[in-house]
Protein backbone atom coordinates (compact mmCIF):
# COMPACT_ATOMS: atom_id res chain seq x y z
CA UNK A 1 0.00 0.00 0.00
CA UNK A 2 1.47 3.37 -1.15
CA UNK A 3 1.10 6.38 1.55
CA UNK A 4 1.32 9.89 0.25
CA UNK A 5 4.97 11.19 0.97
CA UNK A 6 3.06 14.31 2.69
CA UNK A 7 0.87 12.15 4.92
CA UNK A 8 4.13 10.28 5.99
CA UNK A 9 6.55 13.00 7.07
CA UNK A 10 3.36 14.68 9.05
CA UNK A 11 3.08 11.52 10.83
CA UNK A 12 6.62 11.14 11.74
CA UNK A 13 6.65 14.81 13.00
CA UNK A 14 3.71 13.88 14.98
CA UNK A 15 5.25 11.00 16.11
CA UNK A 16 8.30 12.42 17.22
CA UNK A 17 6.53 15.64 18.64
CA UNK A 18 4.75 13.18 21.09
CA UNK A 19 8.21 11.37 21.92
CA UNK A 20 10.03 14.50 22.61
CA UNK A 21 6.56 15.22 25.01
CA UNK A 22 6.88 12.12 26.92
CA UNK A 23 10.68 12.38 27.29
CA UNK A 24 9.88 16.06 28.48
CA UNK A 25 7.15 14.48 31.05
CA UNK A 26 8.37 13.95 34.59
CA UNK A 27 6.61 12.19 37.40
CA UNK A 28 7.33 12.85 41.23
CA UNK A 29 5.59 10.26 42.99
CA UNK A 30 6.14 10.18 46.81
CA UNK A 31 4.06 9.81 49.84
CA UNK A 32 2.78 12.98 50.94
CA UNK A 33 2.67 16.41 48.47
CA UNK A 34 5.75 17.82 48.13
CA UNK A 35 6.20 21.06 49.57
CA UNK A 36 9.23 23.88 48.04
CA UNK A 37 11.70 22.73 50.15
CA UNK A 38 11.39 19.11 48.77
CA UNK A 39 10.91 20.57 45.50
CA UNK A 40 14.12 22.56 46.35
CA UNK A 41 16.26 19.93 47.31
CA UNK A 42 15.48 17.91 44.18
CA UNK A 43 16.25 20.47 41.48
CA UNK A 44 19.45 20.88 43.18
CA UNK A 45 20.00 17.37 42.66
CA UNK A 46 18.41 16.92 39.30
CA UNK A 47 18.94 20.96 38.01
CA UNK A 48 17.35 19.79 34.62
CA UNK A 49 14.05 19.48 36.65
CA UNK A 50 13.66 22.83 37.22
CA UNK A 51 12.25 23.43 33.65
CA UNK A 52 10.08 20.05 33.03
CA UNK A 53 6.51 20.18 33.25
CA UNK A 54 6.38 17.85 37.13
CA UNK A 55 3.47 15.46 37.93
CA UNK A 56 3.02 14.75 41.18
CA UNK A 57 1.53 11.35 42.32
CA UNK A 58 0.31 10.83 46.32
CA UNK A 59 1.07 6.37 46.76
CA UNK A 60 1.09 5.55 50.33
CA UNK A 61 3.53 2.25 49.57
CA UNK A 62 6.33 4.88 49.26
CA UNK A 63 6.54 5.60 53.08
CA UNK A 64 9.27 8.08 52.26
CA UNK A 65 10.93 9.85 49.77
CA UNK A 66 10.42 10.44 46.11
CA UNK A 67 10.26 8.32 43.01
CA UNK A 68 11.32 10.39 39.82
CA UNK A 69 10.45 8.90 36.70
CA UNK A 70 11.95 10.74 33.44
CA UNK A 71 10.02 9.12 30.48
CA UNK A 72 11.23 5.66 30.72
CA UNK A 73 14.06 6.45 33.47
CA UNK A 74 13.21 5.97 36.90
CA UNK A 75 15.35 7.32 39.65
CA UNK A 76 13.94 5.77 43.32
CA UNK A 77 15.04 8.04 46.15
CA UNK A 78 12.15 6.00 48.23
CA UNK A 79 11.91 4.21 51.20
CA UNK A 80 10.16 1.36 49.79
CA UNK A 81 13.17 1.44 47.51
CA UNK A 82 15.56 1.02 50.13
CA UNK A 83 14.28 -1.70 51.43
CA UNK A 84 13.65 -3.80 48.08
CA UNK A 85 17.36 -3.03 47.69
CA UNK A 86 18.16 -4.28 51.58
CA UNK A 87 16.29 -7.56 50.50
CA UNK A 88 17.72 -8.15 47.14
CA UNK A 89 21.45 -7.66 48.61
CA UNK A 90 20.64 -10.08 51.37
CA UNK A 91 19.16 -12.54 48.97
CA UNK A 92 22.28 -12.09 46.83
CA UNK A 93 24.22 -12.80 50.03
CA UNK A 94 22.86 -15.72 51.07
CA UNK B 1 16.44 -182.18 9.70
CA UNK B 2 13.08 -181.86 8.87
CA UNK B 3 11.91 -184.09 11.67
CA UNK B 4 14.02 -181.06 13.79
CA UNK B 5 11.45 -178.45 12.44
CA UNK B 6 14.55 -176.34 10.11
CA UNK B 7 13.77 -175.53 7.47
CA UNK B 8 17.37 -175.00 6.13
CA UNK B 9 15.52 -172.94 2.91
CA UNK B 10 13.62 -171.16 5.29
CA UNK B 11 16.80 -170.24 6.60
CA UNK B 12 18.44 -169.80 3.40
CA UNK B 13 15.63 -167.07 2.60
CA UNK B 14 15.71 -165.37 5.81
CA UNK B 15 19.48 -165.06 5.89
CA UNK B 16 19.01 -163.23 2.25
CA UNK B 17 16.25 -161.72 3.82
CA UNK B 18 18.22 -160.62 6.53
CA UNK B 19 21.44 -159.35 4.10
CA UNK B 20 19.40 -157.48 1.71
CA UNK B 21 18.06 -156.07 4.44
CA UNK B 22 21.16 -155.21 5.93
CA UNK B 23 22.89 -154.05 2.56
CA UNK B 24 19.29 -151.87 1.91
CA UNK B 25 19.67 -150.91 5.31
CA UNK B 26 23.05 -150.07 5.13
CA UNK B 27 23.01 -147.96 2.01
CA UNK B 28 19.87 -146.09 1.90
CA UNK B 29 19.04 -145.41 5.63
CA UNK B 30 21.80 -145.99 7.50
CA UNK B 31 24.38 -143.66 6.07
CA UNK B 32 21.73 -140.73 5.12
CA UNK B 33 20.66 -141.49 8.82
CA UNK B 34 24.11 -140.95 10.50
CA UNK B 35 24.85 -138.56 7.99
CA UNK B 36 21.71 -136.59 9.45
CA UNK B 37 22.54 -137.54 13.13
CA UNK B 38 26.20 -135.94 12.43
CA UNK B 39 24.88 -132.93 10.83
CA UNK B 40 22.39 -132.34 13.95
CA UNK B 41 25.62 -133.03 15.69
CA UNK B 42 27.01 -130.42 13.68
CA UNK B 43 24.48 -128.12 14.64
CA UNK B 44 24.18 -128.38 18.36
CA UNK B 45 28.13 -128.37 18.23
CA UNK B 46 27.32 -124.43 16.92
CA UNK B 47 24.12 -124.05 18.58
CA UNK B 48 26.24 -124.64 21.73
CA UNK B 49 29.02 -122.38 20.25
CA UNK B 50 26.56 -119.62 19.78
CA UNK B 51 25.40 -119.76 22.80
CA UNK B 52 28.42 -119.84 24.87
CA UNK B 53 29.66 -116.68 22.58
CA UNK B 54 26.48 -115.09 23.66
CA UNK B 55 26.94 -115.83 27.41
CA UNK B 56 30.68 -114.03 26.82
CA UNK B 57 29.04 -111.46 25.01
CA UNK B 58 26.57 -110.97 27.58
CA UNK B 59 28.88 -111.13 30.86
CA UNK B 60 31.22 -108.62 28.86
CA UNK B 61 28.90 -106.45 28.47
CA UNK B 62 27.03 -106.34 31.93
CA UNK B 63 31.29 -106.06 33.04
CA UNK B 64 30.83 -103.03 30.72
CA UNK B 65 27.62 -101.66 31.99
CA UNK B 66 28.68 -101.77 35.46
CA UNK B 67 32.17 -99.84 34.83
CA UNK B 68 30.06 -97.17 33.14
CA UNK B 69 27.89 -96.86 36.19
CA UNK B 70 31.14 -96.48 37.86
CA UNK B 71 32.44 -93.85 35.70
CA UNK B 72 28.74 -91.81 35.76
CA UNK B 73 28.59 -92.06 39.33
CA UNK B 74 32.29 -90.75 39.81
CA UNK B 75 31.61 -87.78 37.23
CA UNK B 76 28.05 -86.71 38.67
CA UNK B 77 29.91 -86.86 42.07
CA UNK B 78 32.34 -84.49 40.46
CA UNK B 79 30.43 -82.30 38.50
CA UNK B 80 28.37 -81.65 41.55
CA UNK B 81 31.58 -80.55 43.74
CA UNK B 82 32.22 -78.09 40.78
CA UNK B 83 28.77 -76.55 40.94
CA UNK B 84 29.07 -76.76 44.99
CA UNK B 85 32.65 -74.48 44.54
CA UNK B 86 30.49 -72.28 41.70
CA UNK B 87 27.65 -71.83 43.73
CA UNK B 88 29.17 -70.34 46.94
CA UNK B 89 32.08 -68.46 44.36
CA UNK B 90 28.60 -66.64 42.93
CA UNK B 91 27.05 -66.26 46.29
CA UNK B 92 30.49 -64.61 47.49
CA UNK B 93 30.43 -62.55 44.33
CA UNK B 94 26.58 -61.51 44.55
CA UNK B 95 27.11 -60.74 48.69
CA UNK B 96 30.13 -58.04 47.89
CA UNK B 97 28.23 -56.71 45.02
CA UNK B 98 24.93 -56.38 47.27
CA UNK B 99 27.04 -55.13 49.79
CA UNK B 100 28.61 -52.17 47.47
CA UNK B 101 24.83 -51.48 46.01
CA UNK B 102 23.60 -50.70 49.67
CA UNK B 103 26.72 -48.72 50.59
CA UNK B 104 26.20 -46.61 47.37
CA UNK B 105 22.39 -46.22 47.87
CA UNK B 106 23.56 -45.19 51.53
CA UNK B 107 25.73 -42.66 50.09
CA UNK B 108 23.24 -41.17 47.43
CA UNK B 109 20.72 -41.21 50.34
CA UNK B 110 23.05 -39.21 52.14
CA UNK B 111 23.91 -36.96 49.55
CA UNK B 112 20.45 -35.82 49.02
CA UNK B 113 19.64 -35.66 52.31
CA UNK B 114 22.41 -33.20 53.08
CA UNK B 115 21.02 -31.44 49.70
CA UNK B 116 17.39 -31.13 50.62
CA UNK B 117 18.82 -29.67 54.18
CA UNK B 118 20.74 -27.20 52.48
CA UNK B 119 17.80 -26.20 49.99
CA UNK B 120 15.53 -25.67 53.28
CA UNK B 121 17.88 -24.47 55.26
CA UNK B 122 18.00 -21.40 51.91
CA UNK B 123 14.54 -21.67 52.02
CA UNK B 124 14.17 -20.41 55.57
CA UNK B 125 16.97 -18.06 55.03
CA UNK B 126 14.60 -16.34 52.49
CA UNK B 127 11.05 -16.76 53.86
CA UNK B 128 13.11 -14.94 57.08
CA UNK B 129 14.51 -11.80 55.05
CA UNK B 130 11.14 -11.68 53.39
CA UNK B 131 9.35 -11.90 56.63
CA UNK B 132 11.50 -9.11 58.22
CA UNK B 133 10.75 -7.26 55.42
CA UNK B 134 7.15 -7.41 55.30
CA UNK B 135 7.46 -6.81 58.75
CA UNK B 136 9.21 -3.59 58.78
CA UNK B 137 6.58 -2.27 55.99
CA UNK B 138 3.95 -3.11 58.08
CA UNK B 139 5.53 -1.00 60.94
CA UNK B 140 6.40 1.52 58.26
CA UNK B 141 2.74 1.91 57.37
CA UNK B 142 1.27 2.14 60.78
CA UNK B 143 3.84 4.20 62.64
CA UNK B 144 5.55 6.43 60.04
CA UNK B 145 3.57 9.86 60.59
CA UNK B 146 3.64 12.41 57.80
CA UNK B 147 6.26 14.65 60.18
CA UNK B 148 8.69 11.80 60.02
CA UNK B 149 7.97 11.04 56.48
CA UNK B 150 8.80 14.59 55.61
CA UNK B 151 12.23 14.21 57.53
CA UNK B 152 13.30 11.20 55.83
CA UNK B 153 12.41 12.48 52.65
CA UNK B 154 14.47 15.51 53.90
CA UNK B 155 16.98 13.51 54.92
CA UNK B 156 17.14 10.87 51.37
CA UNK B 157 17.02 14.27 49.18
CA UNK B 158 20.20 16.05 51.31
CA UNK B 159 22.35 13.25 51.96
CA UNK B 160 21.83 10.10 49.92
CA UNK B 161 20.15 11.39 46.43
CA UNK B 162 23.43 12.57 44.72
CA UNK B 163 24.84 9.14 44.83
CA UNK B 164 21.89 7.56 43.29
CA UNK B 165 21.42 10.02 40.64
CA UNK B 166 24.91 9.21 39.63
CA UNK B 167 24.94 6.19 39.72
CA UNK B 168 22.19 6.16 37.46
Amino acid sequence: MKINNTIKENLVKYLDELIKKEKEKVTLISAYDLGKDDLESLFKIIPSLRNSQLAIIIDKNVFAGVIIKVGSKVIDLSLSGRLKNLKNAIHEIN
Amino acid sequence: MDQLGIDIKQIIAQMINFVLFFVIFKKFIAVPFSKFIDEEKEKEKETNAALARVKMDEEHLISKQVQLKEEIKKELEEAMKEAKKEAAALKNELMIEAKNEAEEIKKKGKSQVEDEREKLNQLIKERMVDLSVAIVNKAFKNYLDEETKKNITKYILDNLAKDVVYEN
